[in-house]
């Protein structure tokens, strides 16, 4: 029987390839739903939740999970209600995050910018534990096993959710979905590499795909793997560089983005058109 | 009327876009018969599409009440809009839109299929068999941003007969169609009309054959229906101003 | 009518003001306040002074002083303060421009640089604080002078004497840089030293680590100061024992002074050493039923999954079976 390394890299190796499924798959519904300010809301709000768990002595993680939720819940359903533009609510909830954020890292003087804080903004590839690599290969399988049972519906919401919803698709439904799943993949990932700079994770390997392919079936499957791959790519940059991981990270997706940009078959055909 | 075949029944219904001061539709009441088809013409903003978009349950109305086939819009709207194909005016989509064509027909069934079930052979056969009638069918592999803008509209026909609707709403249907198209399309929609009985409400500024087949024109102004009657008699409504 | 309610309010508010400011002027010209940046020298000052003076130290002991941030109260103990001890420390980046803020030009500021975190530099701690205590305010100090050498003295030779009886000076360690000279002086052998834990990068980890394999480190030793978690990752990597220890008195309960401080952090490594020597031989098969356990939640949860989807699968088919 083969043992699987549980050791500090195997748990950075294993989380990249995971995180790098989730938020490329979420990536894809994230950005073609317009959801970008949604998702971005949302890692500061796992960032302040965080920082909470880090001032009260609780499970930073869980913290984390339920103040993502809570920006959710703020920025889907309740926009609705109040009937505001999901851009204004998240042009209140982004500084709000932040402030909260930092009150709660002062409020308990005992605990000021200390290291769990910093891993809180910039990641601790060191501190993924056995039960995290859990969570996310649970968070991977659900996630996968969602989309494949109510494809049909998040595909004809991507292409026009008026549309969708004239179809008979309870279209809030699963928008609200997808904001939720975000929220927990969001959280997830933010050992990795840190709030400040996950929302990089979330639109970069589905900006990339969508950079190439016509098809969206083909974009949620290249999403994914653009996503591992960057992830490990920056991985071992990190590690011959001697670099910040997450830095890294995100600074080979964007990279990867910006060459796909310029490479890019669609936007030459588009520059020839004009 | 017959009122045992009313299928639509709207009953002074008034409906305001969100933001807006100004009501776009005004105590409409309108009734239609199943099978029957229905034209609307009035001038831009009269309210024409906010009359389809207000039966298809896509905008609410803040008053009055709208029944179709015997069921209250608001509160049965996704189960009834499964059986409503809907043509919208916009759909154009950017060129590095990446979905293909068929792919898109086939969204029109989804809400047929229901949550967690997956589309089969039939679904996919009934997708290709609109875009036969609609003469798309070789385009069903290209990505929909690559379709000039007759083909995209032919698109969204397909997707709404591809559901095999009970009723279609078609809002400016043949508006980017070249000329021989807004010949045949037209005729096309009448035979299947006549063929498979469905109710059709057609949105347009355009004479054709199809109206040839209609008994009904409702004429709009304003956000109030102000004729609603025979097509000649109608027309000439619309051409007093009245 | 509005006009006069709102005049009334405000004259209320600014007599309780006034009244306040002269309160709180009074109790300051009572006893002199003494500000210090860290507990280090403030605890160090309150042995010696009790109640005959207010004791004001800025940053908590539970933070690093480079994270330290300001509040209004220690702007207005500066400002009020008769003496400043500081330590002329890299932490301490802020205290100049807080000095400089605070307009008092009656300020007495008394440098006590070197270190205190082990029984022989606290000892000079207490001289100089004493020294300096004694010739400001013109107090005898030397019965608590010698009081508080003696329970370091006790402390010291109650840590040889452990020493010796564990045997640590075979005792390999890994520590966070500050706790360097503490666990030398308890005679272990430091073998590497880690910066603050965000400053490192994956290759540092990767080279803690395999330093740690090839001495056969017996503990990893975080500051509590600084980060409690880091060190522990390590440790379960290496088959090593986590312990935290304190850098200022007052962080955690029962350690007020430095020589209780001592006690604390050495009471802390030899009880890690006696875990480490006795769990020694488990140490791998605890290991490896750990990855065993996480193995088997892994095809737990993906079992829960599957079963989850034929669920759904059969659902969605009952129909048409």
């Amino acid at each position: 029987m083969i043992w699987l390394g549980f050791d500090i890299m195997g748990k950075a190796f294993a989380s990249c390839i995971l995180i790098g499924v989730l938020t490329g798959l979420m990536g894809v519904f994230v950005v073609r739903m317009r959801l970008s300010a949604i998702g971005y809301s949302m890692s500061h709000g796992a960032f302040a939740g965080a920082a909470l768990g880090v001032a009260t002595s609780n499970n930073p993680l869980v913290c984390a999970i339920l103040f993502a939720f809570f920006v959710a819940f703020l920025i889907g359903p309740v926009a609705d209600k109040a009937r505001l533009h999901a851009d204004t609510i998240t042009s209140i909830i982004f500084p709000l995050n932040m402030a909260l954020a930092f009150i709660f890292l002062t409020l308990t003087p005992e605990i000021g910018l200390t290291s769990q804080v910093a891993n809180v903004l910039w990641g601790s590839i060191i501190s993924i534990t056995n039960s995290d690599l859990v969570y996310m290969i649970t968070l991977c399988a659900v996630t996968v096993s969602i989309i494949y049972f109510v494809w049909k519906e998040l595909f004809s919401i991507m292409y026009n959710r008026k549309l969708a919803e004239a179809d008979g698709i309870n279209t809030k439904l699963f928008v609200y979905l997808i904001i939720l799943l975000s929220g927990i993949v969001t959280t997830l990932s933010l050992k990795l590499v840190g709030g400040l700079l996950i929302y990089a994770l979330l639109f970069n390997p589905a900006s990339t795909a969508l950079q190439f392919l016509e098809d969206m079936r083909k974009v949620i499957i290249v999403s994914p793997l653009i996503g591992v791959t960057t992830n490990l790519l920056g991985l071992y940059a990190s590690l011959h560089l001697n670099l910040p991981v997450g830095s890294c990270i995100v600074l080979v997706s964007t990279s990867v983005f910006a060459l796909s940009v310029l490479i890019s078959p669609k936007r030459k055909r588009r520059v020839e058109g004009e | 009327m017959n009122n045992r075949n009313t299928i639509i029944n709207l009953d002074n219904v008034s409906t305001v876009y969100e933001g807006e001061r100004r009501a776009a539709l005004r105590d409409v009441s309108l009734s239609i018969i199943e099978n029957e088809l229905v034209y609307v013409v009035g001038p831009n903003a009269s309210g024409k599409t906010t009359l389809l978009e207000t039966i298809n349950g896509l905008l609410k109305p803040f008053m009055g009440s709208i029944l179709v086939s015997g069921l209250n819009m608001k509160n049965h709207g996704r189960r009834l809009r499964a059986e409503i194909g809907y043509v919208p005016q916009d759909f154009m989509v950017d060129p590095g839109e990446p979905y293909l064509s068929i792919d898109v027909v086939m969204m029109g069934r989804y809400g047929k299929i229901g949550v967690l079930n997956k589309p089969d052979e039939r679904d996919r056969e009934k997708a290709l068999d609109s875009m036969r009638l609609l003469e798309i069918d070789e385009l069903s592999q290209r990505p929909m941003g690559k379709l000039s803008g007759g083909q995209q509209q032919k698109v969204m026909i397909a997707r709404a007969l591809a559901k095999e609707p009970k009723i279609l709403l078609m809002d400016e249907p043949f508006s980017n169609l070249d000329p021989e198209s807004k010949r045949r399309i037209p005729e096309l929609i009448s035979r299947l009309h006549e063929k498979n009985r469905f109710t059709t409400i057609v949105v347009t500024h355009e004479t054709n054959r199809l109206m040839e087949a209609c008994r009904r024109v409702v004429v709009m102004d304003n956000g109030r229906v102000t004729a609603d009657e025979a097509p000649e008699k109608a027309l000439r409504a619309l051409e007093a101003g009245t | 009518m509005k006009n006069k309610k709102y005049v009334v309010f405000l004259s209320i508010t600014i007599l309780a003001l006034a009244i306040l400011s002269t309160l709180s002027a009074s109790a300051s010209e009572d006893k002199p306040i003494i500000v210090c940046t860290t507990e280090a020298v403030g605890s160090l000052v309150r042995e010696y002074l009790g109640d005959k003076a207010d004791v004001v130290v800025l940053v908590n002991p539970s933070i690093c002083p480079a994270d330290f941030d300001m509040k209004p109260s220690d702007m207005y103990a500066v400002s009020n303060a008769k003496i400043l001890f500081k330590q002329n420390i890299q932490g301490e980046f802020w205290l100049e421009g807080l000095i400089e803020a605070s307009g008092n030009v009656n300020l007495t500021q008394v440098a006590i640089p070197g270190v205190y975190n082990t029984p022989e530099g606290a000892k000079s701690y207490i001289e100089r604080v004493g020294g300096n205590l004694t010739t400001i305010l013109g107090i005898d100090l030397s019965m608590e002078e010698m009081g508080m050498l003696e329970d370091l003295d006790e402390v010291s030779n109650w840590i040889t004497g452990q020493a010796q009886d564990y045997q640590v000076s075979s005792i390999k360690v890994i520590c966070m840089k500050w706790q360097k000279l503490f666990v030398e002086s308890a005679g272990f052998q430091v073998v590497a030293t880690y910066n603050p834990p965000e400053t490192l990068s994956v290759s540092d980890i990767n080279d803690l680590i395999d330093t740690a394999e090839s001495e056969g480190v017996a503990l990893i030793v975080d500051n509590f100061q600084v980060d409690v978690e880091f060190g522990k990752s390590i440790a379960d990597e290496v088959g090593a024992e986590h312990v935290v220890l304190t850098n200022f008195p007052g962080a955690i309960p029962g350690t007020e002074s430095l020589a209780e401080m001592f006690r604390y952090n050495a009471e802390q490594l030899f009880k890690s050493m006696s875990a480490w020597n006795y769990t020694g031989a488990l140490r791998e098969e605890n290991e490896s039923l750990k990855d065993r356990v996480t193995l088997y939640q892994i095809t737990t949860a993906l079992a829960a999954v599957v079963a989850g989807v034929e669920a759904v699968f059969l659902y969605t088919k009952r129909g048409k079976m």
